[in-house]
Formats: C-alpha cells, structure tokens, sequence
C-alpha cells in the first residue's frame, strides 16, 4: 500500500485537485478498514473521551459566572504544566470527537456565564468547539495560546492546524492569540493579528527537597530528551564524556543513545523509560547541573524546573528567559551543536553555581511578577 | 611531500560535494554512486586507480555499502593509505541512517581498515580525540577564481534577501528564516522552493516573495541564485559545510549563518563574525535587525572579509596537507 502510495505521489502535483481527491478517498478508505478492524478499541476511547467531557463540565460549572477558563489537554504535558503554573480557573480536557460532547460542552459554558474561553494550544475537536460557542454567543471572548514556534511548521499536522486557528480568527471566531515566545508574538503582531505575551512558569514549593548524596563523581542530567532530534542528546552526551569525573544520568535512555554512552565509554546512572514528574524533580537534585542545548523552544519548562531544585540548567538560546542579565550570560548557551563548547560551560558552571543560584533567585522574584501582569492582561476582558 | 591521492564522493550530499570538490580539486574525482551504488564497478573504478599508483584514497563521507567496500579495499590492497571525511555531527545521530554510518566508520577506525578520520568540526574532533581515534580537524573551505565571479545585483529601492537552503529537512530552520523579511522594509524575498509549503507559508503570512529554485544543486546554479541578492540567509541549526555561505561571500554578497562553525577564532576575527554569525539562530527579530547591519555596512563586511579569507585560506590549505600526510 505504501508503495502504492508513493507511486502516485511521484506523478502528481501536490495539494492539486487530483491530489486531494485521491488523499481524500484514501483517508475514507483508511477510516473505514481502521473502524472496522478496531471497532472495540474505538469503542473504549469513545467512552474515555466523553466521561473526559463530563469531568470538564464539572469543572465548568465551579467556574460559574466567572471571567474565564482555560482548557488544556491533561496528557500534553509541557503544555498541561505550563497552563497550571500561570491560570486558576483551568479546566482539564482532552480530544472531543462526539458532536454531542462538543455541544454539551458548549451549552455548559453558555449556561455557567462564562465571559472569556481560553484554550491552551488546540486538540482534535476543539476548533469545533470554538465555532459553536460563537455560534450560540458572539459575546463569548475566545483565546488562543499557541505554544509552538515557526519552525514547526515543519510538521503537516501543526501547520494545517495553524493555518486553520488563522481562517477561524479572520473569520472573527477566535479574538486573540497568546504567545509565549517573543518572536511569534512579534512576528504575529506584524502579520496583523491580535496578540499577547505570556511566559510560561512554575512554582514547585510541594516538591520534597532531598539531600544530596555525597560523591566524587559530577552527575549531570539530560532528561526527556530522547524524543526529537532537536534536543540534541547526541551532543550533550559527548559534551559530558569531555567533562573530568562526569555521570550522566540521562531520562529516559533509549537503545540507540545508550550504545552511543559504551561507545563514548561514559558511566551513566540512566533509566529507560519516563517516570513521573514529582519522582523526576527528586531525582534531579542529586546532579551538579543539568543541560538542556536544544535547538528550538519557546519557553520550555524544565530548566525552570531545574533551577527551582536548586540545580542550574544550561539552555539553548531559543527562548526568552535570563536574556540580557548575567544569569543568562552564565546558563544561555550559543553554540549548541559544539560539544567542546558546551562542555566549557558545564565546566564554568559548576564553578560558579552559588552564585549562579544566587541570581537565579532574584530573577526569578522579578520573573513571578511579571508573569502575573502578563497574565492579567491577557485575561483582561 | 603529499602522497598522490584520490578523493571519492557519493551523490548523497551533493550540497557538500560542491566545497569538497573544491577543497581536493587538484585531483581525479570519481563519482561513487549512492542511489545506484554499484559494489563491482566502484571496486573496479578503485583497482584502476591503484593500478595508476595512487598511495591513497579519500571517501567523503561513509555512505550505506561503503563500508564492506573500504574492508575489501584493504583487503586487496594493504598497503594503500584509507581515510574519510566525516560527513555527520553528533546533532544529526538522531536518525538511524547518519548514526548507523557513523558506528561503521568507527568500526573502521577501531579495526585499522583506515588510516584516518577528518572531523570538520573542531569540538567533535576533540571528543573522538579524546576516545583515541585516528583523527583530524579538516577546515572546510571553498575558493572562488576571479574568472568565476559573476556579476552582483547592483542596489536599488528593494533589498533583496536570499534564503536557500539546499535541502528540507528540519536542521535548515527553514521557517524562522522566512519570517525575516517581514521585518524588513522594502524588501523581496527570493527562496530555493524546495518544498509547496515555503510558497504557503509567506503567502499566508503576506511576506513579499519570489520563488527561486534551484533545479539541480551544484555550484554554478547556486552561483547564479545568491549573485541576485543584497543579503544572504543560511542560519541553520547545526552544519558541517557552509556550502551557501562560501558562495556568498566568495561572490561578494553577505551572508548570515548560524553559531556553526570554527571560522572566527582569533580577535581580530570578531568584528566580522558579529556581522556574519548569528547566536540566536531561530529568533527572526535578532536576525532581521544582523540583516539591517549588513546591509548598512556591506562594504567594511566585505574588507574585512577578503582581509580575514587570505588567512583562513592558509590555515584550510595547511589542514588538508596535515591529513593528507597522515
């Protein structure tokens, strides 16, 4: 079939009308053979999603008369904690594939008062959802936080998605957008859209401090990093072989990236699968510093996290944090695929962790406020 | 003395082919095929080159059935002198194809089929330095003839800004670098098509464009295609060949790149690396206001550029004899 496929792609225009038609039909056809053979496991998603609808819908309804809520899809980490660590009145929601659901889920927000829905990035269902409630009541504020930046319009899925979030606000059913990077709030501004800066932020004062066992060994943490090639593992591990006395403890690990660790013959204290966040943070204060040189981000949550363990996070230049401050000069890396170069600065850095904690500290004071004013002015109605 | 050499490549990487056809240019070239790789006509091809006397050879890169082929080379031949070019970072061993190839040719290192690895990147040499490998640091590089200087777009009302990357794939943060002309009053972007969605892209974004493929990558048709601009663009995420920006500059137009490279190093270099060498390869805004700068001072880019080139020659010309001597 994929052979097939690719057949007919080579001899016809893409996105031309012949295109489309065929990709159309072959959708269908892939619809109905998956529907047919995985008939019960659709069955139970079905029934997952919908007891997911009735929960937000709970939710909503503690929320009556309020200014706003905020729908995140649970199972989307990054984007779940960082819609927890800037909004109170969030509301925990997943894909929404029954036309029901979806006007259940409208008439709860209709009925319950609610003046402004914002949605934290977009799942399936949802841009239906957003049509509806401006449907029912152009009253209705609707918002967007777009998480991602330009570079993942890469990706068929998220530029399609974009494009489609774009038409919706044209067409006066989205009001504004949030952004949590500077640049696609910019860039958004310039193309003529109604836009918000946000930074994302967390705030960890139930997470248990653990004391650190002594060692000879620096520990030094790469975690979640195994996913996409943007994060850059490969480079971050050989940035630790050329550390003196080094561990990396690298989670999760795959096969392929630990075979790289024997090759490297660097020691490792890694585990091969996720485990949870809480479990994560403990672990982590175990380290001397963790990096984090990916080449792409918006506002990504574990260096925050890192610090907030009272361990410094080095990271790549691709995101708003420490940016003109001598914290930034000590934790922001430059030259991300180097690993001679990042070992340099994992070097500088242990050197100088108090006071780089020191800094991270009053930043992030300034930092919390910040986040709050920016808040409150995109919730503004 | 040089040992006399040839230096084979695939048609893989033919972005690459363009610097190190240039860098080895001195020398028979052979085309070892990847997409039709043929074992017995290439170890024909290397037969007929020991048979002439050659002492070594060179591979670019160590593509798929490159492997067995060197290991049977030096079978036959145990005394001809093997080395290759590393033709991958550890920022590309994401994918199984480039970190397959990789564990091959240090599996070749390791065995003593060959006799030495040029890494193009200083920090990566230094790790498998470190491990013990046979290795060097090769400076990549590309010298333009002054009977191949075609003539620059003179300026105008409309800058010109030229983005194109040679291939579509997620290193060449090809988005992010289209966002830049949006921030540039005036101006007219001219892009390498290599994919429908960069055409989508500016059009839903409204950024004045004009598509600009080049049909087969070699180095007169990316020549002709950075010659029509003001400014150049190529801030990749990670690289190993710069293959635009040489041809740039080489032709006389500034050319933007990422933090990528070991070219500047000394301190008399930094001027012009920060008018060159973005540190934020993925923000448009900082990008755009480089851009600006480039444009304002293309003149002292360039002087400063020739100045800095006749050095950087040297030291490129230097490390190739080091490897070549090896």
């Amino acid at each position: 079939m994929q052979k097939l496929k690719n057949l007919v792609k080579r001899f016809i225009k893409k996105d031309g009308f012949l295109y489309r038609v065929i990709r159309k039909i072959y959708h269908v056809l892939s619809t109905i053979k998956y529907k047919i053979t995985n008939n019960k496991k659709i069955e139970e998603e079905r029934k997952h999603y919908s007891e997911q609808v009735d929960k937000a819908i709970e939710k909503i309804k503690q929320y009556k008369d309020k200014d706003y809520i905020v729908f995140y899809n649970p199972t989307w980490l990054g984007v779940a904690n960082s819609t927890k660590g800037l909004f109170e009145n969030i509301v925990p929601l997943e894909h929404v594939y029954n036309k029901k659901d979806i006007d259940k889920l409208v008439n709860a927000v209709i009925e319950n008062n609610i003046k402004s829905v914002i949605f934290s990035q977009i799942c399936d269902g949802w841009t239906e959802t957003i049509k509806k409630i401006k449907d029912k009541n152009e009253n209705i504020i609707i918002k967007v936080i777009w998480h991602g930046n330009c570079y993942e319009y890469f990706s068929d899925f998220t530029w399609n998605l974009n494009k489609e979030v774009m038409n919706l606000y044209k067409e006066n059913k989205i009001d504004s957008f949030g952004f949590v990077r500077s640049i696609m709030y910019e860039f958004y501004k310039k193309v003529g859209f109604k836009s918000y800066y946000l930074q994302n932020n967390v705030h960890l004062e139930n997470i248990e401090r653990v004391k650190k066992v002594p060692s000879d060994k620096r520990k030094i943490g790469i975690y979640n990093a195994n996913t996409r090639e943007l994060k850059n593992i490969y480079t971050s591990l050989s940035a630790i072989r050329l550390v003196p006395d080094a561990v990396a403890d690298v989670v999760p690990i795959n096969e392929e990236a630990k075979k790289f660790t024997e090759m490297l013959q660097l020691e490792t204290t890694s585990i091969d699968d996720y485990i949870p966040t809480e479990e994560l943070l403990k672990r982590i204060q175990q380290n001397e510093v963790n990096i984090y040189p990916t080449f792409t981000e918006n506002a990504p949550m574990f260096p925050l996290e890192s610090f907030e363990m009272g361990v410094p996070c080095l990271l790549g230049n691709n995101n708003d944090y420490f940016v003109g401050t001598k914290l930034g000069e000590y934790v922001i890396l430059t030259k991300e695929d180097d690993p001679e170069y990042l070992k340099d600065r994992i070097v500088n850095c242990i050197e100088h962790k108090d006071e780089i904690m020191k800094l991270y500290r009053e930043w992030k004071k300034d930092f919390d406020k910040k986040c709050k004013n920016w808040v409150d002015e995109f919730v503004k109605l | 003395m040089q040992e006399e050499y040839v230096l084979l490549y695939g048609d893989k990487k033919p972005e690459d082919n363009i610097c190190i056809k240039n860098m080895f240019s001195n020398n028979q070239q052979i085309n070892l095929g990847w997409t039709d790789f043929d074992y017995n006509k290439n170890m024909k091809a290397i037969d007929e080159i020991v048979e002439k006397g050659v002492k070594q050879i060179i591979f670019s890169g160590l593509e798929i059935g490159w492997d067995k082929l060197i290991r049977d080379v030096k079978q036959k031949y145990p005394e001809l002198k093997i080395k290759v070019i590393c033709n991958t970072l550890d920022s590309l061993l994401y994918y199984d194809y480039e970190r397959q190839n990789f564990f091959n040719l240090l599996e070749l290192s390791k065995d003593n089929i060959i006799d030495d690895i040029a890494f193009l990147r200083k920090g990566q040499y230094e790790v498998y330095k470190t491990l013990g490998y046979k290795c060097s640091f090769l400076r990549e590089n590309y010298i333009l003839e002054d009977d191949k200087k075609l003539k620059i777009k003179e300026s105008n009302d409309v800058i010109d800004i030229g983005i194109y990357p040679l291939n579509y794939t997620w290193d060449k943060n090809i988005f992010n670098q289209l966002c830049i002309p949006k921030y540039i009053e005036n101006s007219n972007l001219n892009y390498n098509e290599i994919d429908e969605r960069m055409t989508d892209f500016v059009n839903t974004m409204d950024i004045k464009a004009t598509s600009d493929k080049i049909e087969t990558i070699d180095a007169k048709n990316v020549q002709e295609k950075v010659v029509k601009n003001d400014i150049n663009i190529a801030t990749s995420f990670t690289e190993y060949f710069h293959t635009v920006f040489w041809i740039s500059m080489e032709q006389g137009i500034p050319c933007i790149i990422g933090n990528t490279a070991d070219f500047f190093e000394k301190e008399e270099d930094k001027e012009l690396e920060q008018y060159l060498v973005t540190l934020a390869e993925d923000n448009s805004i900082i990008n755009s206001k480089m851009v600006k700068d480039c444009i304002d001072n293309k003149e002292q880019i360039m002087e400063l550029y020739r100045n800095w080139k006749k050095e950087y020659n040297k030291l490129a010309s230097k490390s190739i004899e080091k490897f070549l001597e090896k």
